[in-house]
């Protein structure tokens, strides 16, 4: 199990996605995108997190919607917001068709000599739980070091 | 238009993604811990600050930029107009000022009652709105007339009667000029209305000085004022106000082949010392109303007379030709006119002062001596009158202002050059006609049409001396006013050039109206000058219907 001591040195982000590290409690957790809580000043965040909170935001992104980089982010939220998703197979199809751009990012704002855990490994999509006008997610992320991080992500989705 | 900050989506990218470099590379050296190459910190943060900053270097650019003259000649378009002001004051320059088109509107009514026309009421004519300055009164008997508002109702065919009210253009520009006898209809109508129309050519109006068009005088306002070479002369006379704001001007002087009256000598051979100087005052030509006696010639076998009369040339210097001869007593509701049968051309060289070497009627064409005899055709029957009689007619001389004016100035001793004259002529006139088919789709509603017309208009009185107008440039107008799917045929263009011997020779084309260089005529592009007005131009929209769907 990592220390905080662990990560003294490193390259730091704001932690934008609360939820407490499942694998500490045995069991899945929903992210809340929350930078700041009650009762707290912000979080930073390094390590694997931090790679998986950058995926997050890259696949979250609508490519082409930031006016001056439009190559960043996939079409995956464009796909949820046009109401394509009917099954979890429709869902499953967006996320693979868009992990190769997030690959593709996530490599290239990588440089060699950064921690192996913060770097892409694989990306893999566990589970997909349609409810009402909410998608989870169930993402399970792999760093170049080996080490796994799962974490569920809902999206509310319109509903035609 | 002021410089402002350019809206965020309007940065240039290569700008912003330097600036975002920049913000990381700085940001990363106060704190090598902070994750700014993706993520919450470079997205939000970084991001969004290298967009302000940009925005605000491009304003302090755009500033800084703005008083830089080679900057403000590379795009005009940009420069603040109160800066472009402050910068041109250093060489003598200041900005004209715009001016709203007026004139006089008759207005048919059909009994003869008082009639009164409120300040502020609108006026409509080719799209574009008029008001009056004044509250107007039409009265019945002279001796009600007192003051300046009031008008007479004078008696006119099929027992009407008319009064003239004065209105002035809503805004300044020259697409508010309005041509005589064009429809003016009032927004609101007066009782007993029948109708309305300019009465006369409105005075032109004038937008104010555009930047370019300030920093295209930026050589003259550096230059002497003096009748010397051609751009001394041309700040010579823009620097009088009454002048300031001719259109076009084109100096033939000592090499220039057409300049005939460089052969005044016994020697086969041109000399020095003249100049014509030809002059566009405004961009469309006006009709000056004169009233003239004539005297029958003839009466014909079918009761029709041949008249004559002449004009000379202080009536209206410079004049192109003559239209619309009616009989003065029924100038107001008479259409068209009488056939001219003649219009022979000489000269009047009396006057004091200096007065340039001028020896045939043709080199004083279009020039502040020119005079002219017109022969035309009455059709009505003359009864009881024979040659000899006389009878006032009424006509339009049409012409460009100030050209008389313009040749007392310069030919003053204080202004003109020791060394020679120098002759000021309206330019050789080639009016247009174009016509030309708008296709729309079905439920589309038509352009503006009267925008489009002035628009043209503008374009073709602005050209300058060129000596050649392509379709493209009418194209180029045109597609600026249409909307989805229409389209424009070819445009067909049609000019009559006026020789200064009194030739008239035509040139057809829909893409390129070429003048010919006629030199030993006086016809080349430097000396002819194309004149477009609303009325010459024929646009016949058309809906397309689809053949397939």
């Amino acid at each position: 199990m990592s220390t905080v001591a662990d990560y003294v040195g490193r390259k730091v982000d704001v932690l934008a996605f609360r939820g407490i590290f499942p694998q500490l409690r045995g069991k899945d957790q929903i992210l809340a995108q929350q930078m700041v809580r009650p009762g707290d000043g912000g979080v930073v965040t390094a390590g694997i997190q931090k790679l998986a909170q950058k995926v997050l935001l890259i696949l979250f992104t609508k490519i082409g919607s930031r006016l001056y980089a439009r190559s960043e982010g996939t079409t995956f939220m464009i796909e949820a917001q046009r109401g394509w998703w009917r099954t979890p197979a429709d869902v499953s199809q967006s996320f693979y068709a868009s992990r190769l751009d997030i690959s593709r990012q996530c490599r290239d704002s990588e440089a060699s000599d950064d921690p192996l855990d913060e770097r892409w490994g694989s990306l893999e999509l566990e589970g997909v739980t349609l409810s009402g006008d909410k998608v989870s997610l169930r993402l399970s992320l792999v760093s170049a070091a080996g080490s796994t991080y799962s974490f569920l992500t809902p999206i509310p989705v319109p509903i035609k | 238009m002021p410089v402002t900050l350019r809206p965020l989506n309007q940065l240039d990218p290569v700008a912003v993604q330097e600036a975002l470099e920049e913000t990381v590379q700085r940001l990363t050296e106060d704190n090598p811990q902070l994750e700014l190459r993706r993520g919450v910190f470079a997205e939000t943060l970084a991001y969004y600050h290298a967009v302000l900053d940009t925005q605000r270097r491009t304003y302090t650019n755009d500033v800084l930029n703005a008083r830089s003259l080679k900057a403000m000649q590379d795009d005009p378009t940009l420069a603040d107009p109160d800066l472009v002001d402050d910068v041109l004051s250093n060489y003598r320059l200041t900005r004209k000022p715009g001016r709203k088109a007026t004139g006089a509107v008759t207005v048919v009514v059909s009994d003869d009652v008082t009639v009164t026309i409120g300040q502020g009421s609108v006026w409509e004519g080719r799209g574009h709105r008029y008001v009056t300055t004044q509250v107007f009164t039409a009265k019945s008997e002279a001796g009600q007339v007192v003051v300046t508002g009031d008008r007479l109702l004078t008696p006119a065919s099929g027992g009407n009667y008319t009064f003239t009210i004065d209105v002035e253009a809503e805004d300044e520009g020259s697409d508010f000029d309005l041509k005589k006898d064009t429809l003016v209809v009032p927004n609101i109508l007066p009782p007993n209305y029948v109708n309305s129309y300019a009465a006369e050519d409105f005075a032109a109006g004038l937008s104010a000085e555009t930047n370019e068009e300030l920093l295209a005088r930026l050589q003259e306002g550096i230059a002497a004022k003096a009748l010397s070479n051609r751009g001394n002369m041309a700040a010579a006379l823009r620097e009088i106000d009454q002048f300031s704001r001719v259109v076009a001007m084109s100096i033939v002087g000592h090499g220039d082949a057409e300049l005939l009256r460089a052969y005044h000598s016994i020697l086969p051979i041109a000399l020095g010392g003249r100049c014509d100087w030809y002059i566009r005052t405004q961009e469309a030509t006006t009709a000056v109303a004169l009233v003239k006696t004539a005297t029958l010639l003839e009466v014909n076998l079918d009761g029709t007379g041949v008249w004559q009369l002449g004009v000379g040339k202080a009536d209206a210097p410079g004049f192109y030709e003559f239209r619309e001869i009616r009989p003065a007593d029924d100038a107001e509701d008479a259409q068209g006119g009488y056939e001219i049968l003649s219009d022979t051309r000489g000269m009047d060289l009396t006057a004091t002062g200096f007065i340039p070497d001028v020896v045939t009627a043709t080199e004083a064409a279009y020039s502040a001596f020119s005079t002219a005899v017109i022969q035309f055709l009455d059709t009505t029957d003359h009864g009881t009158l024979t040659a000899g009689d006389t009878r006032d007619y009424a006509l339009a001389a049409v012409c460009l202002p100030l050209v008389s004016e313009i040749q007392t100035h310069v030919s003053s001793r204080d202004v003109r050059p020791y060394g020679g004259d120098c002759l000021v002529k309206a330019p050789v006139p080639c009016f247009l006609s174009l016509n030309f088919t708008l296709n729309k789709k079905a439920g589309q509603d038509d352009p503006d049409l009267d925008g489009m017309r002035a628009a043209l208009c503008q374009t073709v009185n602005t050209l300058g001396f060129t000596g050649a107008l392509y379709a493209s440039q009418l194209q180029d107008v045109i597609f600026s006013y249409l909307t989805d799917g229409q389209t424009a045929s070819a445009v067909d263009m049609h000019g009559r050039i006026r020789y200064p011997d009194g030739t008239i020779t035509y040139l057809r084309d829909t893409e390129i109206l070429q003048v010919p260089d006629d030199p030993a005529n006086m016809v080349t592009p430097k000396t002819v000058q194309f004149f477009a007005s609303p009325g010459d131009i024929g646009i016949t929209v058309v809906t397309k219907v689809p053949t397939a769907l």
